[in-house]
């Protein structure tokens, strides 16, 4: 028999056949040899409860069923663990293993797992080779259970073998694999070695580590984002106590000038008085964008301003959603105006959803319209300064917003006004002059106090090597 | 009524999002993926309303033949002729999907003592089709080619070097002394995979795509100049440093003195991300305060007024 050519048994597999008193999981349906199991509890009393994970002991290798060993054992793998990772969506069990020292290169670690007490085949563990033929290498086959010919194939991930499925074939020496189950099942795992030949097909294997069962937990809470958590109920917090303190006061909240937000009625007239329309671009970022969102908040008011004053307004959108909600937005902005029958849902305009077609697009717009404003509020990316510069070529007033760090100089440069980051989130409120939105930039910048604050208690901890703040509230 | 149902949907949506981000459970996982699919029904759905606009917009302007009515014919066309080869034509034919293999007679038995002959695979394709026989790859030539693998399994792709046409791949199990002709004619096909799709993509979108990014780099220099002119403190603050930054990342500013190299990475690395990190910071701390104002119904100006 060729060197080398081993039989192959997975886990405590030929101990139900040679030790029946060995059973590798408590669970496993006993052979037809082994005694019965333990009788139930008497009524009245509690069922046990699911027996605690055994704890890893060492498998006894035992006797091969198929031909013996030619050449020494792969040796397998130890401390063998698996556990629901934390914070887990229920759907994963991290398996943790030991691998021998000095392992050759060519032996891969392969990981199995079968729901527990799964009885789809032979109550034994599948012998994972074929029966040699010849001076033939043995082959893997992911379907041989034990009682056919020689199959040809190499093992791969996702092959099943009876109840068996393997989950990870890792080459590179891990020792650490996350499987992804299905969730609300319990599992049993085997970890081997194999020693793979020409063709990858497998040539020898260690004798199996099994664990079982093992249930993935699902958590209600992921603990480590509860410092995110914080944050928002902190502003949330913030924004309840200045909104209940805008309520009792009579006179207005002090917010600073937006100079940005101011200019647009300006400009605005200004378009009234020259004729011309109002271009507004709502950025290249879909609905759900926090960007886009702020962007809409705003168009509400450029409408109702351009309903009061009677000069049209064209709205550039480069996704089609966004377009059928600015166009709502607008009819709402004339609504509020009281100028309904003045609204043009065909000036809302669904450019493209490829950005320098957008841009080439709005560009053709700016400069066979000619709108004396123009107004971008959203996110941009490369193309603001096309649009910036082609409006300013225009001579008209341009007013921009972002939140994107790398276009903001070219709108700065480019543009009359600007509005820099969270000033696009403010303008809706500092538009509306609404004590109750008022009072959320109040409770921003209060926040923002807190956290000048922590930054600077934190950088003091953490130069002084007291405490690193940071990296223990936000993991 | 009209105004409280949008708000109410809004707020639970918004609170559910939210307390997405802080509940792992699965279950709350699928739920979300149910709603995202929504969403994705709608965006989709919104695409065919966004067709109808751009047909809304310019239909009416090449009727009345406003100025530059020919732009939007052409625009109308090409969405037309992108429409029609994106549309999978090929599908409705029974064109091939795998290459025509024969078995042939065996090649004749061994000489006692010799190994028996390796199996062997005639290749007969156009020449711009290149094969795939197992691990051998080669190019058709429009003759007939032969190629010899080892027995077993022999995998058989035939493709074309251009994008937009089908491959057809098969498999076949020789033993020794076996023959087989392989044949086949990959098809073209439509849709956006398709040839004609691809090629409009690859050589009208494609260029005129490139061309107008890089006329970004004209309008950098004109939005330089009028940045870089020093009217106030600022203005000459902004000049100065992109003077030194000019001179540290051009190889003349190395030359000179390594202090601009150094000088300039240090403009980066602490004025420039400093004023970077505040505003990011400031601009998260307005997104979820803004969020928090639309879940929890303040912000109602989308709405309209009461």
């Amino acid at each position: 028999m060729r060197a080398g050519v081993v039989a192959l048994v997975l886990g405590l597999a030929t101990a139900a056949a040679a030790q029946p008193t060995l059973t590798p999981f408590p669970d496993d349906p006993p052979p037809a040899h082994a005694g019965p199991r333990p009788a139930p509890p008497p009524p009245g009393q509690p069922a046990p409860s699911q027996p605690a994970p055994p704890p890893l002991t060492p498998i006894t290798p035992p006797p091969p069923v198929r031909p013996p060993p030619a050449e020494a054992a792969l040796p397998g793998v130890t401390a063998l663990e698996v556990v629901a990772p934390p914070n887990d969506d229920g759907r994963h069990l991290r398996v943790t293993f030991t691998r021998a020292p000095d392992v050759a290169d060519d032996v891969v670690t392969a990981v199995f797992r079968r729901v527990h007490g799964a009885v789809g085949a032979p109550p034994v563990y599948p012998t994972l080779l074929a029966p040699a033929v010849g001076d033939a290498p043995r082959t893997w086959d992911p379907t041989f259970a034990g009682a056919a010919d020689l199959p040809v194939g190499a093992p791969a991930t996702g092959d099943a073998i009876g109840p068996w499925t393997l989950t990870a074939l890792l080459e590179g020496g891990e020792q650490l694999v996350v499987d992804e189950v299905p969730p609300g099942g319990t599992y049993e795992y085997v970890v081997a070695e194999l020693r793979r030949g020409p063709g990858k097909a497998v040539l020898a294997s260690s004798v199996g580590a099994a664990i079982g069962p093992r249930t993935p937990e699902a958590a209600l809470v992921n603990t480590d984002r509860l410092g995110y958590l914080g944050i928002v109920l902190l502003i949330a917090g913030l924004i309840g106590y200045y909104v209940r303190a805008a309520k009792g006061r009579k006179q207005d909240l002090y917010v600073r000038r937006l100079p940005g937000v101011d200019a647009i009625e300006d400009a605005i007239g200004r378009s009234t008085e020259m004729g011309r329309p109002v271009l507004y671009v709502t950025g290249l970022e879909d609905i759900q964008n926090i960007q886009t969102i702020a962007s809409l908040l705003i168009l509400g008011h450029v409408a109702e301003k351009t309903a009061q004053y009677d000069t049209d307004l064209t709205v550039a959108n480069y996704y089609p959603l966004t377009m059928v909600v600015a166009e709502e937005v607008v009819r709402q902005g004339y609504a509020n105006a009281g100028r309904v029958d003045a609204h043009r849902p065909e000036r809302c305009l669904f450019i493209t959803a490829e950005q320098f077609a957008f841009a080439a697009g709005v560009s053709g717009i700016i400069l066979r319209d000619r709108p004396a404003t123009n107004i971008y509020f959203g996110t941009f990316y490369g193309e603001s300064l096309l649009l910036a510069e082609t409006g300013f070529l225009t001579g008209a007033v341009q007013i921009a917003g972002t939140a994107e760090l790398t276009q903001l100089p070219f709108f700065i440069t480019a543009c009359d006004y600007t509005l820099i980051g969270e000033e696009l989130y403010a303008a809706s409120a500092y538009l509306t002059k609404e004590p109750t939105l008022l009072a959320n930039l109040k409770a921003a910048d209060a926040f923002k106090i807190a956290a000048m604050l922590f930054i600077v208690i934190g950088v003091t901890l953490a130069t002084m090597g007291v405490f690193h703040l940071g990296p223990a509230v936000f993991k | 009524m009209k105004k409280t149902v949008p708000l109410v949907i809004g707020m639970l949506f918004g609170a559910f999002a939210l307390a997405e981000f802080y509940i792992p459970h699965h279950q709350v996982g699928a739920l979300s993926n149910e709603f995202r699919s929504w969403a994705a029904i709608l965006a989709s759905s919104a695409f065919i309303i966004g067709g109808i606009n751009i047909l809304q917009v310019t239909w009416p302007k090449i009727r009345r033949r406003e100025p530059d009515w020919g732009y939007k014919v052409v625009l109308l066309a090409g969405a037309a002729v992108m429409l029609l080869a994106g549309l999978p034509w090929h599908k409705l034919g029974d064109a091939p999907t795998h290459p025509t293999v024969t078995f042939g007679p065996r090649l004749p038995a061994p000489a006692p003592g010799e190994p028996p002959a390796a199996p062997a695979v005639f290749v007969k394709v156009p020449a711009d089709v290149t094969y795939q026989i197992g691990a051998t790859v080669g190019a058709g030539t429009g003759r007939l080619e032969v190629v010899r693998v080892a027995p077993g399994e022999v995998t058989i792709k035939l493709s074309r070097r251009v994008p937009g046409y089908a491959t057809l791949e098969t498999k076949a199990t020789l033993i020794e002394r076996d023959t087989i002709t392989v044949e086949g004619d990959p098809p073209m096909m439509w849709g956006r995979d398709g040839r004609v799709f691809v090629w409009i993509y690859e050589h009208v979108f494609g260029p005129a795509n490139a061309t107008l990014f890089a006329l970004l780099a004209f309008f950098v220099a004109s939005a330089a100049f009028r940045a870089f002119r020093a009217r106030n403190t600022e203005a000459a603050l902004l000049l100065g440093a992109a003077i030194f930054m000019m001179l540290g990342r051009a190889p003349l500013g190395g030359a000179i003195s390594d202090v601009f190299p150094d000088f300039a990475q240090w403009l980066l690395d602490v004025p420039s991300n400093g004023g970077r990190r505040a505003i990011m910071m400031g601009a998260a701390i307005g997104a979820i305060a803004t969020g928090l104002r639309v879940i929890l119904g303040l912000e109602r100006s989308h709405l309209g007024n009461d």
